[in-house]
């Protein structure tokens, strides 16, 4: 018997390799866009609560919906609104370009890549749009 | 959620695509009404095309939003037990949205 022959035995949910093996990526930002896209997917289903909180205290009461608009009116509220906005329009451009590289196109390494950096791009333009938008709309702010 | 692949794949993507114009047409909507009343809100909401787009919406991002994160326990959880909690927790979590959502829009047609 040498022990230069080893086995190993696997043990399905112990030792066996798991995907995915994201300490082993070299960082790009196709990957980066990828992982983002995932992570705004996520915060945008917890912002579905504010969102729906708002539109459920309208149908309720007075009272109830002047506790959510003082809440989003509030800086904190500010914040979480504008970290929303950002988060669903990231979310908005990369799955534009995921639905474009569905049908077939930008695929390919240099053109997937400049449009994963135009999806980083416009998300903070369109918040900023937005936010500007919504203030001028309500004049005095 | 793994064995109905071709299914969720198709869903996925035909909310998605049902949701840019929903989703573009709501913040513009809720940059028009950043400084509105309640009563002002419910007269908008009342508005039987803006509540027909509300109900699409909040049918179309719930079903997204389930097999989003569906994937994403797929991909990360690997103990059974938690994986099907979890999986049930975010069931559960997308239904309540959307309930919750369709209905306030249709008790503000009702009451408005």
């Amino acid at each position: 018997m040498s022990d230069s022959v080893r086995t190993v035995q696997f043990y399905p949910g112990k030792n066996t390799p798991m995907s995915p093996h994201l300490q082993v990526w070299k960082f790009t930002v196709t990957m980066a866009a990828s992982i983002t896209h995932r992570i705004t997917g996520v915060g945008n289903a917890i912002g579905m609560l504010v969102l729906t909180a708002w539109i459920g205290s309208a149908a309720i009461s007075d009272e109830a919906f002047n506790i959510v608009q003082g809440f989003l009116a509030s800086p904190l509220g500010l914040i979480a609104l504008f970290g929303f906005t950002m988060s669903v329009m990231f979310h908005l451009a990369n799955g534009l370009r995921y639905m474009f590289a569905d049908s077939g196109q930008g695929l390919g390494k240099f053109q997937a890549r400049k449009t994963a950096w135009v999806a980083y791009a416009v998300s903070p333009v369109l918040t900023g749009i937005i936010f500007w938008a919504a203030f001028t709309a309500t004049g005095t702010n | 959620m793994a064995s109905h692949a071709t299914k969720h794949f198709i869903r996925q993507r035909f909310t998605a695509l049902l949701q840019v114009p929903l989703t573009v047409f709501l913040v513009v909507a809720v940059i028009l009404h950043a400084g509105s009343t309640r009563d002002e809100m419910l007269a908008w909401v009342a508005n039987p095309w803006v509540a027909a787009a509300l109900v699409a919406w909040f049918l179309a991002v719930p079903l997204h939003m389930s097999i989003g994160i569906g994937d994403v326990i797929d991909d990360y959880l690997h103990k059974k037990t938690t994986r099907s909690l979890t999986h049930l927790a975010n069931s559960a979590y997308a239904l309540f949205l959307g309930v919750a959502g369709v209905f306030s829009v249709i008790a503000i047609t009702l009451i408005h």
